[in-house]
């Protein structure tokens, strides 16, 4: 290949991530939808509003140190260099090797992982909604972008000990998913269930969201957001693998939303829309890990059982207590450990071969060994996650407190936080007396007369 | 074929309950008496003795009627006289159709006949007297321990308080413009029962209210989306579809899910045939006698009736409140193998009648 060529097939791939990374990050546009509309009126200006906040810091932790312990040169725990990612070739050929497969120019790589760390960030949440106080959104952001996600994120993508052992994540089951979705079981447990949540003889509530069809778009917007995160991670288009990885995505995404469906007419006796819509993203977790190593059949199969899964777990889990208002752990967690042991059960030689990550899985005459791989890999961050994520946010807890007041979770928070709704003109006169006690300019306003 | 027990039980206030309801003079001893008698505690033991529900429900016959007239007496010591014409006190739903668990709501009515004769100002007099009976009914036999019906289905609604005329040209409203609230209403009426009143003037309300039916048998067909409205929770496989979230998790609502099918299809059915018997037994008989449901159908129908009832009355016991929403709930858990294995063989049952009268509606029967 001549020079010209070689930079031309460069400039396609580089062109492809860049889209993808722009789908990645436009997925937070999903997650502010699908969190707003699953959650309560009188919270939804702070709930969407948070998520442009908590990118921007994250982008700005991971800028400064996260992208250097993440993907920098360093041991097989964590990377020790690349900090203050300055956007030169010359720093990532320093810092950077293990990105350095992908010929891309470094600062589309960043932006593309940056999206990674954000949609991980933007799992979290949903096991802060609708109690966590403002300013644990300030610091929990920074926390988990430096402390949480570069550890998992080096192990397996960095060239830590995961990578070394040939752990199959290809797009972030694990990294991404699970590490968002441990992060909120902590943060749902330490913060307790929201008011009204459990009635006194252990029953659970439905708190239902205030609007469907915010939570539907959400979704949508995220399942084309997911073609950049899966197909976006092969780094490249002009081998063309990508569209297989879009190929085998969507149908796990069909098969989840299907399933998910079924199984809860099947148990509820109504086709639940909810339910569906988690179906849907269990399933496109699940597929992250795999996307690039199973058959079309098996990614079916794969997100079938998600959708399954995660209807159960996502009434196990509030049964046993856990207020999770999204259901973020069932969803991301349960689904992203799914993925991931999916690959060591179906992972065919011919495309392991291709990506030339691993061994195949147990169906395909692997043996146990991948299975094992991923289960390690499992436990490992499983272990890791949880208990950082407890340390840190048991810490927040003692030293700044977690949770708003009682008042000013049932008052909302957008009044509490923000000092305004998110739907002035539903809930200014119906909850007026709230308004007046927490807005400054209503305050003002009466003070005139 | 309805059963009537032999039952001399620890129940409801006894041989002299008649005497002794019929004795309180006031109010307030009608309501602590009330509270006495329908003590779920010393009830519960008797939900499955049979003719349970018939004796329950001669007592809040009795209850209503005493506090009923408790009311006339009441308007006459407050100068209103003695009712100025004759009228009927209706009782609709499960008081219609004498069903009534231990914890029932209010529905019901009031229909009087304004004489030919009377002028405008008699007229008004009598309409007036009556609108104010209705109020005070509705409360005092809320302070009785009968709460108001949340939809309003109150002799103190004007809908639910008129003149035999006005009744007649509701009927005729209700044919004319068949929509869902008026098709509601429609069935609401067909049962209705006279508690207290003139029987003559009831009797031409009723033969009004079927005369409908027989003119216009397509109303029949109208009144099946209403009449299959409640869904019966038997899912696939012959599951039972619980509440998954709430306060009534892995419970069903048994009203709704179970006996209000019953209810509602041989209610349907019996109007097609201008039966006049509001108790569904007593029109289960009738269809019976009819030759319009056979009779292997009419036993299997009537054994899974009892049941409905039975589990109905039981659900009150499931739950610490005695509220009366929690008394619609059984909880599953709560139930011995044999009786979930009754539950489902009567909601296969409903759901059976369910699609029959789907079928019917179609004219395919």
């Amino acid at each position: 290949m001549n020079p010209e060529i070689s930079q031309l097939a460069t400039a396609i791939d580089a062109t492809w991530v860049m889209v993808s990374a722009i789908l990645v990050i436009f997925m937070q546009a999903g997650f502010a939808l699908l969190e707003t509309g699953s959650t309560r009126m009188k919270n939804a200006g702070h709930v969407a509003g948070k998520t442009v906040l908590t990118f921007g810091i994250c982008s700005l932790a991971f800028w400064a140190l996260g992208f250097g312990l993440t993907f920098g040169d360093g041991n097989s725990f964590i990377g020790l260099s690349g900090f203050f990612f300055d956007g030169t070739e010359e720093q990532a050929a320093a810092a950077f090797s293990s990105l350095s497969f992908s010929t891309i120019p470094v600062g589309i790589k960043f932006l593309f992982q940056l999206g990674f760390v954000g949609v991980s960030l933007a799992i979290a949440w949903g096991g802060f909604a609708e109690r966590a106080k403002l300013s644990v959104y300030f610091v929990f952001s920074v926390l988990f972008t430096i402390l949480i996600y570069p550890v998992v994120g080096h192990w397996v993508w960095g060239g830590g000990w995961l990578a070394a052992l040939g752990m199959q994540d290809f797009a972030g089951s694990t990294v991404v998913h699970l590490q968002g979705a441990l992060a909120a079981l902590a943060a749902t447990i330490l913060l307790k269930p929201r008011i009204g949540k459990y009635n006194k003889n252990g029953t659970s509530n439905l708190i239902p969201g205030h609007n469907q069809v915010y939570t539907v778009l959400g979704v949508i917007i995220l399942w084309i957001g997911w073609f950049g995160f899966n197909a976006g991670s092969t780094l490249g288009s002009t081998s063309g693998f990508f569209g297989y990885v879009a190929l085998t995505t969507n149908l796990a995404a069909a098969a989840g939303a299907v399933a998910a469906l079924a199984i809860s007419w099947i148990v509820m006796g109504k086709a639940d829309i909810p339910s569906m819509l988690n179906g849907v993203l269990a399933a496109l977790v699940a597929i992250t890990a795999s996307c690039a190593y199973v058959d079309p059949w098996a990614a079916v199969v794969i997100g079938a059982v998600s959708g399954i899964l995660t209807f159960y777990t996502s009434i196990y889990f509030d049964r046993r207590g856990i207020d999770d208002p999204v259901f973020a752990f069932s969803v991301h967690g349960i689904a992203g450990i799914w993925g991931t042991l999916s690959t060591g059960l179906f992972a065919t030689p011919e495309l392991v071969e291709k990506v030339a990550v691993g061994s195949p899985g147990l169906f395909y005459g692997g043996g146990l060994h991948q299975l094992g791989v991923q289960a390690l890999g499992l436990a490992g961050t499983i272990v890791y996650v949880l208990a950082v994520s407890f340390i840190v946010l048991g810490i927040m807890k003692a030293v700044m407190g977690l949770r708003v007041t009682e008042e000013e979770e049932v008052v909302g928070l957008d009044i509490s936080e923000h000092g305004g709704y998110g739907y002035p003109e539903l809930l200014h006169d119906s909850k007026k007396g709230h308004y007046e006690g927490g807005g400054a300019s209503a305050i003002s306003s009466h003070s005139v007369s | 074929m309805k059963a009537v027990g032999p039952l001399q039980s620890p129940l409801i206030p006894s041989h002299n309950r008649e005497q002794i309801i019929s004795q309180v003079l006031t109010i307030q001893e009608l309501a602590i008496l009330h509270r006495e008698s329908f003590d779920l505690p010393v009830l519960a033991a008797s939900f499955a003795f049979p003719g349970f529900s018939d004796q329950l429900n001669d007592a809040h016959d009795l209850f209503i009627r005493r506090c009923l007239e408790l009311c006339i007496e009441e308007m006459n010591a407050s100068g209103y006289g003695l009712p100025p014409a004759p009228f009927a006190f209706l009782l609709f739903g499960s008081g219609g159709r004498r069903e009534q668990t231990l914890f029932s709501d209010q529905d019901n009515g009031l229909l009087y006949e304004i004489p030919a004769q009377a002028d405008e100002q008699g007229e008004l007099q009598i309409v007036g007297y009556f609108a104010r009976l209705g109020q005070l009914a509705v409360r005092r036999l809320s302070e009785v321990g009968y709460p108001p019906c949340i939809g309003n289905v109150l002799c103190s609604n004007e809908r639910w308080n008129r003149p035999l005329e006005g009744w007649r040209e509701m009927f005729a409203e209700w044919h004319s413009q068949p929509t869902w609230e008026n098709i509601r209403y429609l069935l609401l009426a067909g049962d209705a029962r006279m508690i207290i009143g003139d029987p003559a003037l009831f009797a031409s309300w009723r033969a009004s209210y079927l005369q409908l039916f027989v003119e216009h048998p397509s109303l029949i067909s109208r009144c099946v989306s209403n009449t299959l409205h409640h869904r019966v929770p038997l899912g696939f496989f012959g599951r039972i579809v619980t509440e998954v979230n709430g306060q009534y998790q892995g419970a069903i609502h048994i009203k709704n899910g179970l006996y209000l099918p019953f209810v509602n299809c041989i209610r349907l059915w019996s109007l097609a045939q201008g039966i006049s018997a509001t108790h569904s037994l007593d029109r289960l008989d009738a269809l019976r006698q009819q030759g319009i449901w056979n009779k292997e159908l009419c036993e299997e129908v009537f054994q899974h009736f009892q049941q409905a009832v039975y589990f109905r009355l039981l659900a009150a016991t499931h739950w610490q409140e005695d509220l009366f929403e929690s008394s619609c709930y059984v909880s599953i858990s709560n139930l011995s193998k044999n009786e979930v294995s009754a539950l489902k063989q009567a909601m296969k049952q409903a759901l059976d009648l369910h699609k029959m009268t789907a079928s019917f509606a179609k004219g395919a029967v």
